[in-house]
């Protein structure tokens, strides 16, 4: 007989369980057991989604579904990407000289704790309602996180890889590039992906308070028209599509830094 | 450069080292007290000594990567800087070390690993990749190209280290304790390869280690060195022919009195301690 996997047990238990949770919905609305117009079950909001042609709100303000999942995933991801980029560069310049390090790392501790959303009124002036903002609100949700991680990952490269790559020939740049740079990546990237949730909530807030397309617009348009069907619909989309890109993420993870450096 | 003449002359040298270290003036920490040891071109020598006896410093201060606060090192007759961006001395074609845990770069598969010292020094791609390819044949790891260290045992990994550092055309090879993690068995062939590796490339070898057995196995010369602060105190010669048995009455002999001496030198740090 074949044993059946771990990981397939996994999953089999994780399908189960959300099938469970949706089945008893559906039920509990079918029964009549709670207010079904205030948690439209999952067949009630789709069939009212079909009737309405997969769009959202009304006239020519309506939007797509795929259009708005499509500009919440490329505010975040322009987002989680830029602050990548950035906070290894950031981080590694800082670890470069101790008095940089002085000097700077207060100033980004400080600026760290704040939360994504707060940046929101302060972005919506400077940037306006647009791409930008969104982004911009990504960007500063992971920044100063990801250029601790950064600073912190430095800190941990052992000193005998780098004496190894000194009698091999590595001159400063060539052991950041080849010694320093690809050992924490891993690490950086394990925080980046912790971060997502806060990113993700982050846009999804800019969405419902300011700009009118999105994911979070979409549970904004419903709360406008006291269309219950259209909020647990953005609510269900955003719940799928988060796990979504966290999938994405830690298959990017396994797929591209996947060496356990802490061996 | 591949001129023998010049090769003939190559020679590493430790002239009168010292080194201490410490945080302050009030708790310096003498490591290596006046040691001179030299090699020379084909020579296979270990240095023996109990743990902690600064084994490891000087070798760290052979390959250049600390300066020794008193006494030189001379390459070839030339005094011997430290590597900093600005001195360059010695190059990784002069000196190569093979440390105990292997310094493999987990991200870099075998082929890749070896081919790191020619990457830093520029060399052309195509030369890369045909002095690699070359190396992992006459070392047997072909197969093992694209594997990560991961995926190798411990025997495998330390060859591929040992590669790394033949690949750079390093004529003096430092080794820690290279074999120490290693299992019996492993260490045995592994052993076995190295002697092999020291013919076939005409390697010089200077080898750490706190086992007897090994010790005589291997080396042509053997420096005794005594407990912090370190101090070369005796070289011993063996003259025994290759391949060598531990059964051997002289084997026998030798063991017995390197024996004796790191029993002299493990009481001394005991009594210290108390």
């Amino acid at each position: 007989m074949r044993k059946i996997s771990q990981n397939s047990i996994t999953i089999i238990c994780a399908i189960i369980s959300i099938g469970v949770l949706v089945g008893f919905w559906e039920l509990s609305a079918f029964l009549g057991w709670q207010y079904a117009n205030i948690f439209p079950p999952p067949s009630h909001f789709l069939k009212d989604l079909s009737e309405n042609g997969f769009r959202i709100g009304l006239g020519s303000q309506s939007a797509g579904i795929p259009e708005s999942i499509a500009s919440s995933f490329f505010r975040v991801f322009a987002g989680l990407g830029i602050g990548f980029f950035f906070a290894l560069i950031a981080g590694m310049a800082i670890s470069m000289s101790v008095w940089v390090k002085r000097f700077t790392m207060p100033v980004i501790e400080l600026l760290a704790p704040i939360a994504p959303i707060a940046w929101i009124p302060l972005a919506l002036v400077v940037f306006g309602i647009g791409n930008q903002t969104a982004i911009f609100i990504v960007f500063m949700g992971v920044f100063f996180i990801l250029t601790i991680a950064t600073v912190k990952a430095v800190e941990t490269v052992p000193e005998h890889l780098l004496n190894v790559a000194k009698t091999l020939g590595a001159r400063k740049w060539q052991l950041w590039f080849n010694v320093t740079f690809p050992y924490i990546l891993p690490q950086v990237f394990t925080i980046l992906r912790i971060n997502f949730i806060a990113a993700w909530m982050a846009v999804l807030a800019a969405e419902m308070t300011g700009l009118r397309d999105g994911l979070g617009a979409i549970i904004m348009t419903g709360r406008n028209l006291f269309d219950n069907n259209l909020i647990l619909l953005g609510m269900s989309l955003i719940g799928v599509s988060g796990f979504l890109i966290d999938t994405l993420l830690r298959w990017i993870q396994k797929k591209f830094f996947w060496w356990d450096v802490r061996l | 450069m591949e001129n023998t003449e010049l090769k003939l002359n190559n020679s590493l040298e430790g002239k009168h080292i010292g080194f201490s270290r410490g945080e302050d003036r009030k708790h310096v920490l003498e490591v290596i007290r006046d040691t001179s040891l030299a090699l020379h071109n084909g020579e296979f020598k270990t240095i023996i000594g109990p743990s902690g006896c600064g084994k490891t410093t000087l070798l760290s201060i052979l390959s250049g990567l600390l300066r020794p606060d008193s006494g030189v090192v001379l390459l070839n007759g030339l005094p011997v800087g430290e590597i900093t961006d600005r001195v360059g001395l010695p190059t990784p074609s002069d000196v190569g070390v093979v440390f105990q845990d292997y310094g493999l770069f987990p991200w870099r598969t075998v082929a890749k690993n070896v081919a790191f010292g020619l990457e830093m020094a520029k060399a052309p791609k195509k030369e890369i990749n045909k002095k690699v390819a070359d190396i992992l044949e006459r070392v047997g790891l072909t197969d093992f190209a694209n594997h990560y260290p991961h995926q190798l045992s411990g025997g495998m990994k330390q060859r591929t280290s040992i590669a790394r550092v033949l690949a750079t055309d390093a004529q003096f090879i430092l080794m820690d304790e290279p074999f120490s993690s290693l299992d019996f068995q492993t260490r045995y062939f592994m052993q076995e390869f190295l002697l092999e590796v020291w013919k076939k490339f005409d390697k010089t070898i200077i080898y750490v280690t706190h086992h007897m057995d090994e010790a005589i196995m291997l080396s042509d010369t053997i420096y005794l060195m005594t407990s912090r602060p370190g101090k070369i105190v005796e070289e011993i010669k063996i003259d025994l022919p290759r391949p060598r048995s531990i059964t051997d009455p002289k084997f026998v002999e030798y063991r017995g009195h390197i024996a004796k001496f790191l029993e002299k030198e493990v009481m001394k740090i005991f009594h210290n301690q108390k």
